[in-house]
């Protein structure tokens, strides 16, 4: 396996939402993130997909994952809303900032549903840290180019890499 | 550096950047290019080091580059145990390996139907692995932060274990909940010894 790095963003400063693109051909692509945190205790960073036009906001969002959590119980967690909400939940706003990888599937087949797995951790508003690992789907077949992140409060850093993997 | 110029051109000063450089490069262009982190080298999985082992107690990578890569992704092949037992990763915080103090939660499941957790706040070690004899298990994990002073470093995990009668899987994720820099991981086993192969590699990002 190999990885092509196709864009980067690093936020530096408090950001609500933003966008990743350079999502071109039918290959898988990973979305690597680390440092990622935001300005107030307690608040998400939450991801949808899109274009260049803006996000998809439609409640067509389905996943399922397991809460890992060293602090108590380990957990099912399953929605169908208007965005994964399960990227890093209840963020702690000081020391505990988020990484992840998360594998992009068929995102750029118009006839098929985008897909992600997800590999989250991050630490829990306690210290604790809190683990998300699971699957998704946008139930929408279209083309996507675009990972939007955000809508959980403002994203104060990170860096967000797409690559695909060749 | 190989004309008036740091990169390329003589006479017209072209922004370079990965996957948008522009000119003609001789040799050292070239080196200037890949010294300020602008030359366009496609492969971002870049292998740091591999180790083959033996009948070992742990293994120690300490050379990471953490100041090149913020996400590290480390592999297990072959590996077994000498006697049955859990193993994990412990990091070193400049050269001082932390012996105690993380936290971790991880799921597990195996093919004869069972399912369970197992989570510590206080874990010797981020708990990712059982080891067992003549049963060359596989994983990987990845590593977050290790090179940020003012960040913890985490790390999520998958593996596969054919531990006892049953193959079992098992996921997970953990911290070591404290603010420095790491420089180097260890994979230790609790009991008895480590035969197998590891590899650490760093996923390059071009800002």
């Amino acid at each position: 396996m190999g990885l092509l790095q196709v864009s980067t963003t690093t936020i530096t400063s408090p950001t609500a939402s933003f966008s990743i693109g350079g999502i071109d051909d039918n290959s898988t692509y990973m979305l690597a993130i680390s440092n990622a945190n935001v300005s107030s205790q307690n608040e998400d960073i939450y991801m949808r997909v899109g274009t260049s036009s803006g996000a998809d906001t439609s409640a067509n969002y389905d996943y399922a994952s397991k809460t890992l959590y060293s602090g108590g119980l380990i957990d099912n967690y399953a929605t169908n809303q208007g965005y994964f909400s399960n990227i890093f939940i209840n963020m702690r706003s000081v020391d505990g900032s988020g990484g992840a990888i998360m594998y992009l599937h068929n995102f750029y087949d118009s006839t098929s549903s985008s897909f992600v797995t997800f590999d989250n951790v991050h630490t829990y508003t306690n210290l604790y840290p809190y683990g998300v690992q699971g699957g998704g789907v946008h139930t929408v077949n279209a083309q996507q180019t675009h990972i939007y992140l955000g809508y959980g409060g403002n994203i104060t850093s990170g860096t967000y890499t797409i690559y695909k993997v060749i | 550096m190989a004309d008036d110029l740091n990169y390329g051109y003589k006479g017209a000063d072209v922004p370079q950047s990965f996957g948008n450089n522009k000119g003609v490069f001789d040799p050292a262009d070239i080196n200037n290019l890949v010294k300020d982190d602008k030359w366009t080298n496609y492969g971002q999985l870049e292998l740091i080091e591999t180790q083959t082992f033996s009948t070992v107690s742990a293994v120690d990578f300490t050379s990471i580059q953490e100041s090149t890569y913020n996400v590290h992704f480390l592999t297990f092949s072959g590996i077994e145990g000498s006697t049955a037992s859990n193993g994990g990763l412990q990091f070193y915080e400049s050269g001082v390996l932390r012996t105690g103090g993380y936290q971790d939660a991880s799921q597990f499941g195996t093919s004869g139907g069972s399912f369970g957790e197992t989570r510590s706040t206080s874990r010797a070690n981020m708990y990712f692995h059982n080891y067992g004899t003549q049963q060359q298990t596989g994983a990987y994990a990845y590593i977050y932060n290790a090179g940020d002073s003012s960040k913890y470093t985490f790390s999520t995990w998958h593996s596969n274990q054919p531990f006892t009668s049953s193959m079992t899987m098992f996921f997970g994720s953990g911290v070591m909940p404290y603010t420095s820099t790491v420089d180097g991981i260890r994979i230790n086993v609790n009991t008895g010894t480590l035969t197998g192969q590891a590899s650490l590699y760093g996923i390059k990002e071009y800002s």
